[in-house]
């Protein structure tokens, strides 16, 4: 393969430099291979270990003293036993949503988004240290570049994908550290026909906390391996007349990653310095709230150029409004931009790619509670992509689109244990492209403790901005296929004790005319997804807690061929238990992960893994002091993923609280 | 391999081991289970707050929703508030609230809340919560921190619903939210 391109290198002419740099762009560079089989014996074995845990539990006894007759003043001073609670969901899905608090990301030493994914039911994170992506893998994609457009990412429930390649950024990219987040919740298939084109697979929620939340300053320092140092100051308070404020800033730098370089002239290995900087600001009084950030993350010497930055910004203004007993609204502006750089030299000379997407829009959402057991919601969003600008080497690309979005969706209270939930969600882009996404479910409750969810819809995407430019490039094609998923998912919730959830949910999907930009080609293949996966979840009184899900999947196209990157079986085990009270904690987190194909080659296979990561945090032992300190990959695996994984990695974390 | 899994032996003895302590510090003489603490609570809050008209009758203190007190709430039939009888009641539909003199929010779907809301707006209703999605709707919202339970209070729903909390309450509360 590299002896053609360096043939056809010398031979074209510079024009096709613009091919080279947007296969580039649309692709992933091979690594060695290296295989391990996956290891669940080690997983069942600590599960074993776990249970024995909870068979030797002694609970607690109900105190016999009767505290009403203790001064108020007393019981305000008197220690509590924490009882066990399950986490409870903020969105609102018909699917069987996965949650992470910020009590986990504590626990477990989650330092960005993609440690957060990589911990949830049928995820997989491929986090690449050669160009400071993640790809994230789930229910019937994987791919490189397979989820971009695909799932989108809320912050506060309003999106941040880019325009220009709907990428949502779930690592040194994204806008939020993760102490600012209070959880984060994914939600898979096609959410609901509330959320718009690119939740086509999924949607990720972010919920950040609020100023209150912090009630005072707090400094932060980090270092790990890999001279990982991050540096954070964040301020949040809600004053006496109500305002809550929320500010934050941080700066992080990790240098002497190994990038492995495969170029014309073979393997290169060379240093990589990844950087960024942070802002997030969120302000909120009575009806109004005003939330803002802009992340920049240089990365020096990255594998496909020299030098090579991600710049994001966005501002959102929301008001909800009570407009009579029955009528709600929330209304929203927001403005976004998103600036791409990457730099280099090749046998030319010095070449840039470039791409820069502005937009703003405006939603408004109605909530009607007129009509008995109905709670009907209506949407109305225009969005404008005022500015998409794409260079490659040559040619430029400086377009702009519109859209016009329209949904109605209604809660319908049938019986006290049926409801129905059914509604549409319709589109239309400027250049006359409609589409209509319907969606049904319907939550029955046969008892108290058990929930069976059936729903079924079919989603559509519009291509986007850099799928169309792609096509155009290469294929000569003008328009780019609507991709349409049709979706069928049955879930079941079962409340097995006063603290212990399990659930499972059965899938098909059947996706007609995926976009495949495949290595400088683009496809438009049928797509067929199904799987399974059950979580079981528990707490203990005293804030023990344990998760454990297991998922399995097949994904195959038209011809039958097994899909790149999307493993057969996902299995995940996390488990936290307070040594000292809080004074002490651990966390212990394995994830195993089954062979897999190649993204680029489906000659070769990915051995399966597993990684243990280990957390020990300590809380407020010192007066306002914490600190955190963990181990991700315990038994240093080395195994191979869209790129090779960087070895065992330590991490500490101390952090001060000035209220 | 044998090595690795000697070592997540280890690893979950340690943490069996150092768990014990843990839940032996916590049935120390003083600490005191967090529902049995919440009744306690939801006694002295009605102690504390004054209805604009009290009706002859019972003091209903009202759960909506799942109820996660066990036998704890039981304790507070019969208890005297403001010479009445105090009931607990156990309710599922909204429109049972207008009976209630307060009404404990325990775990529900957010679309069946704002229905209660919407029906019991500006009646004299205390509403207590503990769940965080709830924090600003409720008029009381208590939460655990560093092992005591604490609460918030919001002045401004209460007043729209012509309550008032006495001077203690308010000093007692963790924040006092009013705009």
């Amino acid at each position: 393969m590299s002896n053609k391109n360096e043939a056809e290198m010398r031979e074209s002419p510079p024009a096709d430099r613009a091919r080279e740099r947007v296969r580039v762009a649309s692709s992933v560079h091979r690594v060695a291979k290296l295989g391990f089989p996956p290891n669940f014996k080690r997983l069942s074995f600590a599960g074993l270990v776990a249970a024995a845990f909870v068979a030797s539990h002694v609970r607690a006894d109900d105190s016999e003293m009767d505290l009403t007759k203790l001064p108020f003043e007393q019981l305000v001073n008197t220690e509590i036993i924490t009882a066990s609670k399950l986490a409870k969901q903020v969105s609102e899905a018909s699917s069987a949503v996965s949650i992470v608090t910020a009590a986990d990301i504590k626990a477990y030493g989650y330092r960005t988004l993609d440690d957060i994914l990589q911990s949830m039911r049928g995820l997989s994170v491929a986090q690449s240290t050669a160009n400071g992506y993640s790809f994230l893998g789930g229910r019937g994609f994987g791919g490189v570049g397979d989820y971009a457009g695909r799932i989108t990412l809320l912050i506060d429930s309003h999106s941040v994908n880019e325009s220009v390649g709907g990428q949502s950024f779930f690592g040194a990219n994204g806008f939020l550290d993760v102490e600012l987040i209070d959880r984060v919740e994914y939600i898979p298939g096609a959410g609901s026909a509330m959320y718009g084109n690119g939740a086509f697979l999924g949607v990720i929620n972010v919920i950040t906390k609020k100023g209150r939340d912090f009630d005072g300053t707090q400094v932060a320092q980090e270092d790990g391996s890999h001279q990982w140092n991050k540096s954070r100051l964040t301020y949040g308070k809600q004053l006496e007349n109500g305002l809550d404020l929320l500010i934050s800033g941080s700066s992080y730098s990790n240098d002497g990653r190994n990038a492995t370089r495969y170029q014309m002239a073979g393997a290169e290995e060379r240093l990589e310095r990844e950087q960024n900087h942070r802002l997030f600001l969120k302000a909120s009084y009575s009806e109004w709230s005003l939330e803002s950030g802009w992340v920049r993350r240089p990365i020096y010497a990255p594998i496909s150029a020299e030098y090579s930055s991600d710049e994001s910004r966005f501002i959102s203004l929301t008001h909800d409004a009570r407009l009579n007993q029955n009528l709600r609204l929330s209304l929203r502006g927001t403005f976004g931009e998103y600036l791409f750089n990457n730099t280099g030299t090749d046998q030319w000379g010095p070449w840039f790619d470039f791409s820069r997407g502005r937009w703003g829009g405006i939603d408004a959402k109605f909530v009607g509670t007129w009509f008995d057991n109905h709670t009907l919601v209506l949407g109305v969003e225009h969005r404008d992509d005022y500015q998409l600008r794409m260079v490659f080497a040559n040619p430029l690309t400086d377009t702009n689109r519109r859209t016009e979005s329209f949904y109605v969706y209604d809660d319908y209270e049938l019986r006290s244990n049926v409801q129905l939930n059914y509604g549409l969600r319709y589109e239309r882009r400027d250049n006359g492209s409609e589409i209509i996404s319907p969606r049904a479910a319907v939550i029955f409750k046969p008892w108290s403790a058990t929930v069976l969810k059936f729903s079924s819809g079919v989603a559509n995407r519009q291509p986007t901005p850099f799928e169309e430019y792609v096509a155009y490039i290469y294929a000569g094609v003008n328009s780019v296929r609507t991709e349409r998923v049709q979706l069928n998912e049955f879930v079941w919730e079962q409340r097995l004790a006063p603290a212990t959830r399990l659930m499972a949910s059965l899938y098909r999907y059947r996706t007609d005319g995926r976009t495949i930009l495949f290595d400088s080609s683009y496809v438009s293949q049928k797509v067929f997804a199904q799987g399974a996966d059950v979580e079981v979840e528990h707490s203990w009184d005293g804030g023990s807690r344990l998760k454990a899900s297991y998922a399995w999947q097949d994904s195959w196209n038209k011809q039958g061929v097994w899909m790149t990157n999307s493993p057969h079986h996902l299995a995940k085990f996390n488990f936290t238990t307070p040594v000292w009270g809080e004074k002490l904690r651990v966390g212990l987190e394995t994830q195993a992960v089954s062979r897999r194909l190649e993204p680029t080659d489906p000659q070769v296979r990915f051995g399966g893994y597993s990684v243990t990561n280990l957390t020990l945090t300590s809380s407020h032992a010192i007066q306002g002091w914490q600190a955190s300190f963990s181990v991700r990959n315990v038994f240093n695996r080395s195994y191979s993923d869209v790129v090779t994984s960087d070895g065992r990695n330590v991490w500490l974390q101390l952090s001060r609280d000035f209220k | 391999m044998m090595r690795r899994l000697i070592f997540i032996f280890g690893i979950v003895q340690v943490l069996l081991l150092g768990a014990v302590p843990g839940i032996a510090a916590a049935q120390s003489a003083s600490a005191v289970p967090e529902y049995a603490m919440k009744a306690a609570y939801l006694y002295n809050f009605s102690l504390l707050t004054s209805w604009p008209n009290q009706p002859s009758g019972a003091f209903n203190l009202c759960v909506f929703g799942q109820d996660d007190f066990g036998p704890t709430l039981d304790g507070l039939q019969g208890k005297v508030v403001d010479s009445q009888q105090m009931r607990v009641l156990h309710i599922s539909r909204a429109e049972d609230a207008k009976q209630c003199q307060v009404v404990f929010i325990g775990d529900v779907e957010p679309k069946r809340v704002a229905r209660l809301m919407a029906v019991i707006e500006r009646s004299p209703v205390l509403t207590i919560t503990d769940d965080k999605r709830l924090q600003n709707d409720a008029m009381i919202y208590l939460a655990a921190e560093n092992q005591r339970l604490v609460f918030e209070v919001n002045a401004d729903t209460s007043k729209r619903a012509n309550l008032t909390f006495s001077s203690k309450l308010l000093r007692l509360a963790k924040r006092v939210v009013m705009q």
